[in-house]
This record gives structure tokens, C-alpha cells and sequence, in this order.
């Protein structure tokens, strides 16, 4: 037979022998050690993606045996990885991995055979730093590899991974052999794992063989919460990650981390269903930490970095990255978004036409749309995604708005029957056409729902789509859009895109629809009579009161009177220069009450009243207030000048709150006060009364005077001065008809 | 007290919005000096004491979840955590995102408290690199691996100096730290703007009785290593300042002893394992990120 080529390669350590003939670590190299092959690219990558990994903090004395056929450009690889425990000198232990690989034919059949054998020579296939392999040297077998039978142990078996139980004795070959059997059913490289405690990617293996009760629960633990890139070998997974790492963590994008990430969308979709392929990226992301940067708001430069590539790669989430990024916060300052968009920029220069990134960034656009066409993201929010000068997005922008464009103008020009080719995917779409068929009667009414896009696409400067939207969202365009929108080439006929278009009025065109409507011009008319009326009244009114007026100053000149005028209690009479208060006046009050009451006691004024004017008990006081008012008067007082004074109303209680004669009527009684005490030298002409003061004591002497004159002997002819002056009128009306003969 | 006095007060008051400091910041140190375990204990935050002013610390990548379960698996199972291997690649380092949150509180003690009493969030990405970086630094130069991970720490905002308080190396780590900050100034514009060296395993009793004095101590025990940075500090502008952590911190009242078992002790350093998982209280982990992240010193957490 002819021998077999074995390579090897193993974990580089930098070791040194002890006094007891074993070795210790000093330290890791970061290169592998006794390597006689070039390590195939693709098995490094399949390492690098920990397929023979196995968990820190759990191990066996016995050595670990992970077996894997890897595929790649040269064809397909036979790997067995050979791990066990080392020591350093600080006493720490680690996992050593010792890989032997071949491309012969039954290649895991062939190394496990090559092994036994070496171990009955007494030779070790266990990590040995001292092992002294060299380039170019691999090991070489003769063995006859186990025939390759199918084998089904049990009724566990159909489960992948098949998780044998540990106290079964079974060696590696027999594990090998039912890791075919299921490969070649599940048409599958080959991958088992033998006597392991604990793995990384348990998912990646047919049949796994643990080294102890608790390796199982720690295996079964490990595959319920894998993820389900840990379900396939075929994605590279870990440069998936390195390319995210390397561009969330540096401040220069590097092209290259780009371009895996633009080729391993295609590569996702090939090995995944489309609902998978998402959950992969999300996955990947949330490793990452991007569920926990949404959820507790973190915003460090990685993670909003994080967040826009996940934006970019999965546009489903741009709805979420703008939410979480709140580009509408209006905060002057806003960091995040400054940082997002300054790696936005610098992805957009790896980003190549017609490329499949660009591609996503149309997706992301049309997600936006719908977003704020059903307004889980704000207008504001959007525009900053698809106006930012230097972002992302908004460098595909002007395609989709060609694109929106072409939709718009098919909406009418072809007829409902035929299948619209819309510029987006989503039913969203669907329903923007049709509400955009209806004619115009029908969308007068308007539908708020398309006000958002209206409003975007304002912002964004394309008043021909804002118009559409507008027309659909309002029935009704506003002037200053259906001005711009005019301008456009998609203008015509009072069209945009064909779609039919109503201008709002603006508020000129209302005032002059409204002056222009009849209703308006018979009310302005009627306004005119009215006006009219109003000034030919004011001009009758003006003209009587001016020939009183003029009756009066010759009255006044033919009869002097020796007191100030007081012709009408408001205009005429003198107010005292400084009002009384409204405490002083009520002092008054009390002061003319008690008058009253005082005097319409006195038995002598009684008798000359009931004697004189009517046996009328009643009488007495009324006419003792009439006195009063005549003695304030210093003349007789009319009943109309008694009415316009209100002695009960104002003098005997409190006029009411809000009495509209009240205030009047308190003048009329300070001006009547004031002319009193104007007429005596003797009082100070203040406009109100103090208790127990002179104008109080005088008018009470006055208005007894008044009643005694009244008695019948003092009934004297009147004295020819009075005859000969008028009394003053206390209302601007001829008063001579009532006036009494002294 | 001024919490609570402040929400007695104003029991309608809206909690205000976390301010958010942030570090990228790469820890180095020499091989077993603590670093994977400080990363772990950190992350893990375990019986937190209910005065301190850390309200959290959260994982935010799975790299970060990863540590917390090496915590829980190993650290706490009273094992040794694995050296980190030495990826050929700065990229491929286990890169751990944390936030880290600060009870709002009002102290004058507490200097980045502001009057709304705001939460103070730090957001830290931290890549513990291999200590073979560290010692490959004084033996080895110019190759691809080192030019790497030098172009990685260009980035970093903050260093993690870790260094075993107890050992003996500070004329070695002298040339390491000269030699890496020589050749990170080399390799082009940083984002440096901080360097914290902090001295771990201050369980230890010697070390755990100046604690609170961390600018002295590290002048005893790294005097050559300081007088570097310092006059690193002088003609550059980044900052340098000192801290004392302890990853297993003490346990036992009135007479606390190290909460770890000593495994060796060497001129390399000491090595333990955690002895009472229960009472697990990592000393002073945060405090140095604190700083790193806001440039200032809070009392609190260097007295925690």
C-alpha cells in the first residue's frame, strides 16, 4: 500500500523543559509550532471559527479528540485534532491543540488508524513542544484505515448532534463511523467530537461524545442557547465579526472589512432562508451589542457605528436606528448623530454603484418611507437620513426619487387593470396608487396618513412628489407648494405626473373671494345705511343739544344766579377738586340718615308737619327728607329733581353692586354737598359731611328751620329778593314749572 | 441622603438623562499579572457593596457575557482562569464592551454629580491583550504581529498599565513601558489621552494597608516604571495617574484577611485563586476606569 502523507501543525508555545523531564509553557507565540505543511487557509478559518474549540474551565485528563472533514479550493481536508492540558510556569493550565490533517481518501479513518498505531509503538500523538517536526516532513502511514460502514446505534441516534451517553465505551473510531452514517444521511461533511467536557460550537458536530454526566448538561446547555449561524459551517462567521469589529472600533473605515461584509450578505442568503437570514444578522449584531445599545442607550462611538451598519446591512432596522439615534431630539449639539454621519460618509465611499450594499440602501430608504408613511418615524428624523450632505443614505436618494418619479407618472397613464411595477416593495405602495387613481371629487376629503410623506418630500426639495402627496393627504395643495410644484417639469395642465391637482387658496385669494361674494356685498351695504343713520342721528342730536344749550347761556344771562350754576348735577354743578372717598361718603350717608332720623323725632317739627302738611304719620319723615334736600338746595325741590337725587337708593341703604344710576346719583348728592358748603364761608367745601362738624350741625339747624317755616304763623309773603332770583336747576330741564312759592 | 431628601422634595422630579463618558481603552500588562481576571471581576461585579457608588456594570457584547460565565465558571469554582492566548492579529483580541453605571448621587466629593443628579454611565470597549505583547515588547521588535497590535492601540483613548504589586520587575517593565510608549508615538497619531497604571492584587497584606495611597506605593514598589511615565507625561500630552485594585478583595470582620489562596509566590509575582466565593468584593475595580474615562478622580470609588 501506499503511505499516506500526515501533516501536523500545533498550538506555539514557547516552552522549557522542567527538572522531571516534562515541559512548562512560558508563554504563547501566536504562531503555530512544528508545522510541516502550509496550514490550507481553510483550516485555519474553520479554527478560527472555533470548530475544534473546547471551553475554558472544563477538561479531561484524557486527551480531547475532535474529528472534521473541511472543504476548500484544494479539495476536501481530514483534520483530527489531538487537545490536552499544558502547564505554565505560573502553574496556570491551558488547552494545547495538536492538529494532524491529510486529503487522502477515508482521511479521518486513515489518521485515527495512523494514531492507534503510534501509540502501540509507544510513540505520542498528544501535544509535545519538543516534537521537532519540520516543513515539508509530514508523518507517513501504511495502516488500512476501518471500512467505512453505516451504523445506527439507537433510537437517540436521529437527533443532531447525537450526544452518546459517557458510560458507553466506545472508542473513537466507532464514533467516527456513526458521525458518517449521519453525515452521509444529513449530506454533510463529516464532524464529531470524542470524549470532550465541554465544546464551543457543539451545534457544528453529528455525534458527540462526552467525557462525564455533567459534560452532557454543559453540551445540551450550550446547543439550546446557540445561535443559528453555530447551526452551519459553510459562513464564515468569526470574519464576519472581525470585519464589524474592525469598523466599529477604528475612526478610518478599512474598504476591505466592507467588502466582507457586502459579500457575506449573498452568502447568508445562499446557506439561509430569508426569515433565517435576518435572525443570522441580527445575531451577528447583537453580539456585538447592539440590543443592548438600543435598550440602555448607550451612545459611544462603537455603538453608534455598530448601529448604522446594522442599519445599512439589515434595513429593517432604520426605523429603530432612528429612534434610537433621535436625529428630531433638536438638540443643537447632537454628538451621535454628528459621529453616525461622519462614518456614514466614510462607508459611502466603499459603497459601488449597482453594488449589492447599495441595493440595501435602497431597501433602507423604501423601509424609511413606510416608516413615516405610518409614522413610527418622525419627518425630521427621516429627512436627517435622506438630506444629511455627507451621509449615507442620501447618496442613493437621488435614483429612488427617479424611481418614485417614474412610479408617479404610471399611476395615471396606465390603466388600473394593469399590474403597476412599483418603485418599492410593501403594500404601502399599493395603497399610495390607488388613493392617487381616485379623481378629485373623491379625494377632497383627504387622507391624513399621506401628510407625512407630503411633508418629507417638502423638506427634501421635490415639490412635484410633495404636491402628489399633498393632493392625496388634504384634497388640497398649498399655494407655496403648488407654486413650486408649478415650477417643475412634472407640471402640466394643473398636473403634476399627471395626477390632478387642487390649490388651496391662499389667504389673499380668501379675503378677495370673500369681498367678491353677494352675501358679503349686501352686508356691506346694509353696514353703509347703518352708518349712514348712525351719523345723521349724531348730527340731529348734536344740533338739539347745542340749541339747548345756546337757550340755556341766555337764560343764565337773563337770571344771574349769585352760586356757581349747578344746571345739571353732572356736567353743571361743581365737583369738589378732590373726590371723597368712598369711606367719606358713606360717612355722609350716616350723618344725613341721622338728620333725618334725628330731626323727624323732634316732637315740635312732628306737630308743625302733621299740623301743616298731612296728619299722616308717614309723612313726617318724608317730609323731613325733603327738607334736606331743599336745604342742600337752598330752594324747593321738584319731585323730578327728588326722583334724580333717590334719597332711598343712595342715601337711606347701599345702592345694590352694579346699579348703573348709582355712581351718577352719589355725584348729583357730593355736587349738591359741595354747592351747600359753597355757599357758606363758614364750611369747607370738601363734598361730604363729617359727624359732629359744622356742615353737619348746620343742615341739621337749616332743615329744622325748613319744617318751622312750613307752621302757619310763620307763613310770610316772600321776601322780594327771592322773587327776583331764579332758584338753580339741578337738571338740565326748565325747572320753573315746579317750583313752590316760599 | 440627598437623594432621597431631593425626592421627598420633589416627589414629581423626572429623573434626568445618564451623561455618558466613554473609553476605548487597551489593558496591558506582563503575563499573570491579573489582567483577564480584573476584566472578570469587573464584568461579573459581584456583592456589590450597597454604599458604592456603582449601581451597575452590564455586558454589552457577547465577548463581555463570555467573561462574566469564565467568572462565574472558573473564578468562582475557586480556579485559575486560562492565559489568554496570543492572537496573531490585534483584530481578532477579545474585544469586552461594559457599561458601567453610577448611582446619581450629590457629594461635593463626587465631582461629575451635578446639581439635576444625573446618573453617570461610562461606556468602555476594552481589549485585554495577551501578556506575551507585554514581554515581547522588551525582546522583541519590528515584527508584523507587534506592528499590529501597536496600530490597534492608536486607537485606544486610555491604557490599562496592570502590574502585579508584588513583584520585582520594575527596572524590565521600565524598558517595556518606554519602549511601547516609544513606539506608539512612532506609529502615528493616537487617540491617547490617559495612561493609568494600576498595581493588582492589593489583597495581599502588604499592599492592602496602602491602598489608599497609590501614587506612593506605586513609587516604592515601581519607582523606575513612574519616574517613565511621568516624564512621559511631561513632554506629551497625555495624562498619567495611579491605582491599588484588588480582584478578590478581603473578606472577614473585624479582621479582614485576603479573600484569595495562594497558589505561588515568586520574583514573577504572586498567584492565587478566590477562597470565598460567597463573599467575593473586588477592591478599587472601577476607579481607574472612572478616570480614564472622565479625567477626574472620584473619591468614592478610589475609597470603595
Amino acid at each position: 500500500m501506499r503511505p499516506i502523507e500526515i501533516h501536523e501543525f500545533s498550538t506555539g508555545i514557547i516552552p522549557e523543559r522542567t527538572d522531571d523531564g516534562g515541559w512548562i509553557s512560558r508563554g504563547f507565540t501566536g504562531q503555530y509550532m512544528n508545522v510541516t505543511c502550509e496550514i490550507p487557509p481553510e483550516v485555519e478559518r474553520s479554527i478560527a471559527n472555533k470548530e475544534f474549540a473546547v471551553a475554558e474551565g472544563a477538561f479531561s485528563d484524557r486527551p480531547t479528540l475532535i474529528g472534521r472533514e473541511i472543504s476548500g479550493h484544494s479539495g476536501v481536508w481530514s483534520v483530527i485534532a489531538v487537545v490536552t492540558r499544558g502547564k505554565d510556569e505560573k502553574g496556570r493550565s491551558a488547552s494545547l491543540y495538536r492538529y494532524f490533517l491529510t486529503q487522502a481518501p477515508k482521511g479521518l479513518e486513515s489518521i485515527l488508524a495512523w494514531i492507534k498505531k503510534e501509540a502501540r509503538s509507544g510513540r505520542s500523538t498528544t501535544f509535545d513542544p519538543f516534537a521537532h517536526k519540520e516543513l515539508h516532513h509530514p508523518n507517513r502511514s501504511i495502516e488500512e484505515p476501518q471500512p467505512i460502514s453505516s451504523m445506527s446505534p439507537g433510537s437517540l441516534f436521529s437527533s443532531t448532534p447525537w450526544i452518546t451517553e459517557p458510560e458507553q465505551d466506545y472508542e473513537p473510531e466507532s464514533i467516527n463511523l456513526f458521525a458518517r452514517s449521519k453525515a452521509r444521511e444529513n449530506q454533510e461533511l463529516t464532524a464529531w467530537a470524542f470524549n470532550v467536557e465541554a465544546l464551543e460550537k457543539p451545534r457544528r458536530f453529528q455525534v458527540i461524545h462526552p467525557a462525564s454526566d455533567l459534560a452532557i448538561r454543559r453540551i445540551k446547555q450550550a446547543l439550546t442557547s446557540a445561535p443559528i449561524a453555530a447551526t452551519t459551517s459553510l459562513i464564515d462567521e468569526q470574519a464576519i465579526k472581525s470585519a464589524i469589529k474592525s469598523l466599529i472600533n477604528a475612526s478610518q473605515v478599512k474598504p476591505d472589512a466592507v467588502q466582507v461584509l457586502e459579500s457575506s450578505l449573498s452568502s447568508v442568503e445562499t446557506v439561509f432562508k430569508e426569515n433565517e437570514s435576518e435572525t443570522f444578522w441580527h445575531e451577528i449584531f447583537d453580539g456585538q451589542g447592539a440590543i443592548n445599545a438600543q435598550k440602555q442607550q448607550i451612545y459611544s462611538p462603537q455603538m453608534i457605528r455598530l448601529m448604522t451598519l446594522r442599519a445599512v446591512m439589515l434595513p429593517a432596522t432604520v426605523s429603530d436606528y432612528l429612534k434610537w439615534l433621535q436625529p428630531d431630539s433638536g438638540k443643537k449639539a447632537n454628538e451621535p448623530c454628528e459621529t453616525a454621519v461622519s462614518f456614514q460618509s466614510q462607508i459611502a465611499r466603499s459603497v459601488r454603484p449597482n453594488s449589492r450594499l447599495e441595493a440595501e440602501l435602497k431597501h433602507g430608504i423604501n423601509q424609511t418611507l413606510e416608516s413615516v408613511f405610518h409614522k413610527s418615524v418622525s419627518v425630521e428624523s427621516a429627512t436627517w437620513l435622506l438630506d444629511s450632505s455627507n451621509g449615507l443614505w442620501s447618496t442613493v436618494m437621488p435614483q429612488m426619487v427617479g424611481a418614485l418619479h417614474q412610479f408617479l407618472a404610471s399611476v395615471r397613464s396606465t390603466p388600473a387593470t394593469e399590474k403597476s411595477v412599483y418603485p418599492f416593495k410593501g403594500r404601502t405602495w399599493q395603497h399610495i396608487e390607488s388613493r392617487l387613481r381616485m379623481p378629485v371629487p373623491a379625494t377632497s376629503k383627504g387622507d391624513p396618513k399621506f401628510l407625512a410623506i407630503a411633508e418629507l418630500f417638502l423638506n427634501l426639495k421635490d415639490p412635484a412628489i410633495a404636491a402628489c402627496f399633498y393632493q392625496a393627504a388634504r384634497g388640497l395643495v398649498p399655494p407655496d407648494v403648488y407654486a413650486e410644484a408649478r415650477g417643475t417639469i412634472a407640471f402640466k395642465n394643473g398636473s403634476v405626473f399627471g395626477i390632478p391637482l387642487r390649490r388651496e387658496k391662499s389667504a389673499v385669494d380668501r379675503f378677495l373671494d370673500f369681498i367678491g361674494h353677494p352675501l358679503t356685498i349686501g352686508m356691506m351695504f346694509a353696514l353703509c345705511l347703518v352708518a349712514i343713520g348712525a351719523i345723521a342721528f349724531r348730527y340731529f342730536e348734536t344740533s338739539r343739544n347745542q340749541a339747548e344749550e345756546a337757550q340755556r347761556t341766555r337764560r343764565s344771562q337773563v337770571q344771574p344766579s349769585p352760586d356757581p350754576p349747578i344746571t345739571g348735577l353732572l356736567e353743571d354743578t361743581s365737583l369738589p377738586e378732590t373726590s371723597p372717598t368712598s369711606e367719606d361718603f358713606q360717612e355722609t350717608r350716616r350723618v344725613l340718615q341721622s338728620i333725618v332720623q334725628e330731626v323727624s323725632k323732634d316732637p315740635k317739627i312732628v306737630s308743625v308737619i302733621k299740623t301743616s302738611v298731612s296728619p299722616d304719620p308717614v309723612q313726617v319723615k318724608e317730609t323731613v327728607i325733603e327738607a334736606l334736600e331743599s336745604s342742600l338746595l337752598d330752594r324747593d325741590i321738584s319731585e323730578r329733581e327728588r326722583k334724580a337725587l333717590n334719597y332711598q337708593g343712595i342715601i337711606a341703604k347701599n345702592p345694590s353692586p352694579g346699579f348703573p344710576e348709582a355712581e351718577s346719583q352719589r355725584k348729583r348728592w357730593i355736587a349738591l354737598i359741595h354747592s351747600y358748603q359753597l355757599r357758606s364761608p363758614q364750611l369747607k367745601p370738601a363734598g361730604f359731611i363729617k359727624e359732629g362738624r359744622e356742615t353737619s350741625n348746620k343742615l341739621k339747624e337749616d332743615v329744622r328751620k325748613r319744617i318751622m317755616e312750613m307752621s302757619p304763623q310763620n307763613q310770610t309773603p316772600a321776601p322780594e329778593s327771592n322773587l327776583q332770583s331764579t332758584p338753580p336747576a339741578i337738571l338740565d330741564m326748565p325747572s320753573q314749572s315746579n317750583n313752590k312759592p316760599n | 441622603m440627598f437623594n432621597q431628601l431631593r425626592k421627598q422634595l420633589i416627589p414629581n422630579l423626572v429623573e434626568p438623562e445618564a451623561t455618558q463618558s466613554n473609553a476605548v481603552i487597551r489593558v496591558i500588562g506582563d503575563r499573570a499579572s491579573g489582567k483577564t481576571t480584573y476584566m472578570a471581576s469587573l464584568a461579573r461585579w459581584p456583592s456589590a457593596n450597597p454604599t458604592s457608588p456603582v449601581q451597575s456594570v452590564s455586558a454589552v457584547n457577547e465577548e463581555s457575557e463570555e467573561l462574566i460565565r469564565k467568572a462565574q465558571n472558573v473564578l468562582e469554582q475557586g480556579l485559575e482562569l486560562e492565559p489568554s492566548d496570543l492572537s496573531a492579529n490585534a483584530e481578532m483580541v477579545k474585544d469586552y464592551s461594559l457599561t458601567i453605571t453610577l448611582k446619581s448621587q450629590f457629594s461635593i466629593r463626587n465631582p461629575r454629580a451635578n446639581l439635576t443628579g444625573a446618573p453617570v454611565k461610562l461606556n468602555i470597549s476594552c481589549k485585554d491583550y495577551a501578556g506575551e505583547f507585554f514581554s515581547d515588547l522588551v525582546h522583541q521588535s519590528g515584527n508584523t504581529k507587534l506592528t499590529s497590535y501597536l496600530e490597534d492601540c492608536q486607537q485606544a483613548t486610555g491604557i490599562l498599565i496592570l502590574v502585579d504589586g508584588s513583584t520585582r520587575k520594575d527596572a524590565e517593565y521600565a524598558i517595556a513601558i518606554e519602549k511601547f510608549l516609544r513606539a506608539l508615538d512612532k506609529s502615528g497619531q493616537t487617540e491617547l489621552q490617559r495612561i493609568a497604571l494600576v498595581l493588582t492584587k492589593c489583597e495581599q497584606p502588604d499592599l492592602w494597608d496602602k491602598r489608599h495611597q497609590p501614587k506612593r506605593l506605586a513609587n516604592a514598589r515601581y519607582s523606575q516604571v513612574c519616574s517613565k511615565l511621568q516624564m512621559w507625561q511631561s513632554s506629551n500630552p497625555v495624562r498619567v495617574d495611579f491605582f491599588t485594585t484588588s480582584a478578590f478583595g478581603m473578606v472577614g470582620n473585624p479582621f479582614p484577611e485576603a479573600n484569595s489562596k495562594q497558589l505561588s509566590r515568586s520574583r514573577g509575582g504572586v498567584t492565587s485563586v478566590l477562597k470565598d466565593p460567597k463573599h467575593w468584593r473586588p477592591f478599587g475595580l472601577v476607579a481607574p476606569i472612572y478616570w480614564l474615562c472622565t479625567g477626574e478622580r472620584h473619591q468614592q470609588l478610589d475609597e470603595d
